[in-house]
């Protein structure tokens, strides 16, 4: 691959930055949240507004400590019909959480593998 | 409090979603909606007198030759265990089953698992068919009957698994 010229990477990160909508977060070895930006309220994350005990990243359990290999969860659900991409990465001394929106795509994928699963279950006997 | 991931895993349409709807906000739907990615919900319990947080990850269902509807196993990062769920009423989806269970301990190594044979509510005719039975013995897998619609089995299912996650 070649590099790209400014003006098609400046296009694409607008691309992203107006589909994608990144929100980011930046977390120190425990999970707790140091920095964050982008559109976090976009997701249902509100670090201000957070209730005492709520958990701000339940997909991070499990997974903190965060080890040096990044971790890829694509299409989770964080809030009613939101999907997102998450991408967690350790840059520059810190663990990064991305995530980039994918729910156009997640509801289109929703309704026809809805109609691929409803003709399989129809053609099972018994069904 | 002890918090621990634990994955719905299965074919498609065996109760995944209805099980932990039951399970976590006693809800039952019988209307089928497929799903997509992934959806995690929790729900505490008390296990040898101490409490536990179960974070449930409902993953999309496995079609059965479908290599776009393959679950991915990155999911299964920093799980503890996991729930196999079978459809009691179609005895195919516990070959996939075995499947998922095989590619979990090839790629994620050994967790803990229970089997959910669901919608036991619909009768389990597979215990009474020979050829069917002699399948689902031959393993030392723990299979629970369950219903999502009625409820029966359901606590029982998470709260064995939760047993032998603490136990570890
Ligand atoms: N009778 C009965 N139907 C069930 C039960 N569990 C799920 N279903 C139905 O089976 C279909 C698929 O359930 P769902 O939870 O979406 O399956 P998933 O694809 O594994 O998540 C839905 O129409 C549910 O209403 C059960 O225990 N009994
Ligand atoms: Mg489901």
């Amino acid at each position: 691959m070649t590099a790209l010229p400014p003006s098609i990477s400046e296009y694409v990160l607008h691309l992203t930055m107006e589909q994608q909508l990144p929100a980011f977060f930046v977390l120190d070895q425990e999970g707790r949240l140091c920095e964050w930006g982008g559109r976090p309220e976009r997701y249902g994350i509100s670090p201000l507004n957070q209730e005492p005990d709520a958990e701000l990243f339940p997909f991070l359990h499990g997974i903190v400590p965060l080890g040096d290999e990044p971790v890829f969860f694509p299409c989770v659900e964080t809030a009613p019909n939101v999907f997102a991409d998450i991408h967690v990465f350790h840059r520059e001394g810190k663990n990064w959480v991305l995530l980039l929106d994918v729910s156009a795509d997640a509801l289109r994928q929703q309704q026809m593998q809805q109609r691929l699963n409803e003709i399989a279950l129809q053609r099972k006997p018994g069904n | 409090m002890t918090k621990k991931k634990v994955c719905m895993l299965g074919a498609f349409g065996v109760g995944k979603t209805s099980l932990v709807a039951r399970f976590v906000k006693s809800l039952f739907s019988e209307r089928y909606h497929s799903t997509i990615g992934v959806k995690i919900d929790k729900k505490d319990l008390v296990v040898n007198g101490a409490e536990v947080s179960l974070v449930l990850w409902d993953l999309p269902g496995e079609g059965e030759e479908d290599e776009f509807q393959k679950v991915r196993m990155s999911y299964l990062q920093g799980a503890a265990g996991y729930v196999l769920v079978v459809d009691g009423t179609r005895p195919e989806t516990l070959e996939t089953a075995r499947n998922l269970q095989k590619r979990v301990e090839d790629t994620v190594g050994h967790l803990p698992f229970t089997v959910a044979v669901n919608k036991a509510d619909l009768g389990n005719d597979w215990q009474e068919n020979p050829s069917v039975c002699g399948r689902w013995q031959e393993q030392d897998w723990i299979f629970i009957p369950t219903s999502a619609k009625t409820g029966a089995g359901v606590e029982d299912l998470f709260q064995s698994l939760a047993e032998r996650l603490v136990k570890g």
